[in-house]
C-alpha cells in the first residue's frame, strides 16, 4: 500500500480542477493515460469500477489518470469545511505574519483510516493530499516531506497555468503535469512507504 | 514572455524543447547581435556589452526547477513581439474605419491578450510569497473559503510591488486610493513607451494602444487574486518623459454568490453534506 493516497487541486470556487488516486498501481505497472473525460459525472461512474479494480491488486485494466474513486472524492470534500475553518483562524488571527510556511495549512481532519492535509494558495488553489495513518514518528516525517510536495505540485500547477492554451479555469489536461505529479508522488512513496 | 535577463544587445535562439514553458524560456547567448541597430533604445543597451562579463546576471524571485535550463531572453525581444503585436491586431480588427475609431477594436483585443498574460503570471509570480491578508467575505457564514477574499489594497499592492518589478525590473511610482473600490497607478517611466517620437499625435494614438496591454495584465492579475475589476489607462506624457501613464482601478461590486454553490456539486453524487459536516 502507498503512503500518499490521493491528491486533488482545486479552485477558487472549490471546483474541482485535477483529483488522481491511482498512485498504487506505480508500483506495478506503468499506468496508460486513458482518453481524458471533462465529464465529470463519467469520471464517478469510472470510481466505482476503479475502486474494485484497485482493491483487486490492480486488475486487468490500468486504470485512467485524471480520476479517483468516490469514496476518495467524497472525503476530500469532507475536508472542504476544515479548510474553511483554517482560513477563517487565520482571518481572526489578523492577517499575515511573514511566514513563508503560511500556504500550508497542515492537518485538516482525519477520515476512516486516511488523513488529510491542506495547502491554499494566494490565488485561491487549494491542494488536499490523502495520507495513510501511520504511528507517531513516521507520521511527523511524513508531514515534512508533505510540505516539500505540497510546494511542488504549487510549482507544477503554475508551470501548466502558464502555457497559453491551458484554459483558464478548466480542468488540468497536460501530460507533463501528470507525469510531474506522478514523479513527485512516487518519490514521496518510496520514502514512506512501510 | 519573460521579462527577466539584463538588456544585452544579444538576441538569443529558444531551445525547442519546452513548447509549454512559454513564459519560461531563457537560452544562453550564443549569435552575435544583429538587430542593434534598428531600435534607438539599443543604443545605451551596446554600452552594457562591455560591462557583461563584470555584472552579475539577475537572480529572479522563482524557484527554478531543475529540468529546465536556465538561459535569458533579451528585454528587446518583447518589445518587438508587443509592437508587432499592436501592428497585428490594428490590421486585423475590423473597425468602424481606420481611423482612431478603428483602433478602440484593436485595444480590445490587446487587453484581452494582457489580461490572459496576466492571470497566467500572476499565479507564478504569487508563489513564492506568503498567502496575503485575507479578510471575511460578505457572505462567510456558509460558503467560508470560496468567499473569504484576499484584501483589495492588499492584492493591489502585490500588483504594484511584486508583480510590477518582475516585468519592469522597477514597481509603480504612485499608488492611490479613495478606499472605496477605486486605485489609481501611476508610473513615470513606462519601458513600452520610451521609444515613442515626441510630440506627435500619433504618438498619443500609438500610446494608448500600447497601454491596452498593460490594463490587459492588471486586471488579469487581479482577476487571479479574486477581484473583478475595470481598468482605464491615461497617457500623461509632457514630451519629456514619454513613459509617464497612469491607470485607474475600478472595482465591480460583487454580484451574487449563488455561482458557487452549483460548481461544488460537481465534485461528488451526492447531496451538499457540507451543511450536515459544519453543523457537528
Amino acid at each position: 500500500m502507498c503512503a500518499l493516497a490521493c491528491l486533488a487541486v482545486l479552485d477558487r470556487q472549490n471546483a474541482p480542477l485535477y483529483v488522481r488516486g491511482d498512485f498504487s498501481s506505480f508500483f506495478g505497472s506503468s499506468p496508460s493515460f486513458d482518453g481524458e473525460e471533462p465529464d465529470g459525472s463519467v469520471s464517478d461512474s469510472r470510481g466505482i469500477g476503479g475502486a474494485a479494480s484497485a482493491e483487486a491488486g490492480g486488475g486487468p485494466t490500468p486504470p485512467a489518470v485524471n480520476f479517483a474513486s468516490l469514496r476518495h472524492q467524497f472525503m476530500i470534500h469532507a475536508a472542504l469545511d476544515h479548510i474553511d475553518e483554517k482560513v477563517r483562524d487565520i482571518i481572526s488571527l489578523g492577517g499575515q505574519t511573514n511566514n513563508n510556511d503560511m500556504m500550508y495549512l497542515g492537518f485538516l481532519c482525519p477520515v476512516e483510516e486516511m488523513r488529510l492535509y491542506g495547502y491554499m494558495t494566494n490565488t485561491g488553489i487549494k491542494i488536499i493530499a490523502m495520507v495513510e495513518d501511520a504511528a507517531g514518528v513516521l507520521q511527523q516525517q511524513r508531514e515534512i516531506e508533505l510540505k516539500s510536495l505540497f510546494s511542488s505540485v504549487h510549482v507544477l500547477y503554475a508551470e501548466y497555468l502558464l502555457n497559453p492554451f491551458a484554459k483558464i479555469g478548466g480542468e488540468i489536461v497536460s501530460g507533463r503535469f501528470d507525469e510531474g505529479i506522478r514523479k513527485c508522488v512516487y518519490d514521496f512513496n518510496k520514502k514512506h512507504n512501510f | 514572455v519573460t521579462m527577466s535577463g539584463h538588456s544585452t544587445g544579444q538576441i538569443a535562439q529558444a531551445p525547442m524543447s519546452a513548447p509549454a514553458q512559454f513564459s519560461d524560456q531563457q537560452v544562453e547567448p550564443t549569435s552575435p547581435p544583429s538587430l542593434t541597430q534598428q531600435s534607438p533604445s539599443d543604443n545605451n543597451q551596446h554600452n552594457s556589452l562591455n560591462s557583461l562579463s563584470q555584472q552579475t546576471l539577475p537572480q529572479s524571485i522563482f524557484n527554478r526547477p531543475p529540468s529546465v535550463p536556465s538561459a535569458y531572453v533579451a528585454d528587446c525581444c518583447f518589445d518587438f513581439l508587443l509592437y508587432e503585436l499592436l501592428h497585428h491586431a490594428k490590421s486585423t480588427s475590423t473597425g468602424v474605419g481606420q481611423g482612431p475609431l478603428g483602433g478602440e477594436a484593436a485595444a480590445n483585443r490587446i487587453q484581452r491578450v494582457g489580461y490572459q498574460v496576466g492571470y497566467r503570471f500572476c499565479e507564478r509570480v504569487g508563489q513564492s510569497r506568503p498567502l496575503l491578508g485575507i479578510r471575511a467575505g460578505p457572505h462567510s457564514s456558509v460558503a467560508g473559503a470560496a468567499s473569504a477574499t484576499i484584501d483589495p489594497l492588499e492584492a493591489v499592492k502585490f500588483v504594484c510591488k511584486e508583480f510590477w518589478t518582475e516585468i519592469f525590473r522597477k514597481q509603480v511610482d504612485k499608488l492611490q486610493t479613495n478606499h472605496r473600490g477605486m486605485f489609481v497607478l501611476k508610473d513615470g517611466d513606462l519601458r513600452w513607451l520610451r521609444s515613442l517620437p515626441e510630440g506627435e499625435a500619433e504618438s498619443r494614438m500609438a500610446a494608448m494602444m500600447i497601454l491596452a496591454f498593460p490594463c490587459g495584465l492588471i486586471r488579469g492579475a487581479l482577476s487571479n487574486l479574486g477581484m473583478d475589476v475595470s481598468v482605464n489607462c491615461e497617457f500623461l506624457t509632457d514630451s519629456k518623459r514619454m513613459g509617464a501613464c497612469s491607470f485607474n482601478i475600478r472595482m465591480k461590486l460583487p454580484a451574487s454568490s449563488e455561482g458557487s454553490e452549483s460548481s461544488m456539486s460537481s465534485l461528488t453524487v451526492f447531496p451538499p453534506i457540507k451543511a450536515a459536516l459544519s453543523s457537528i
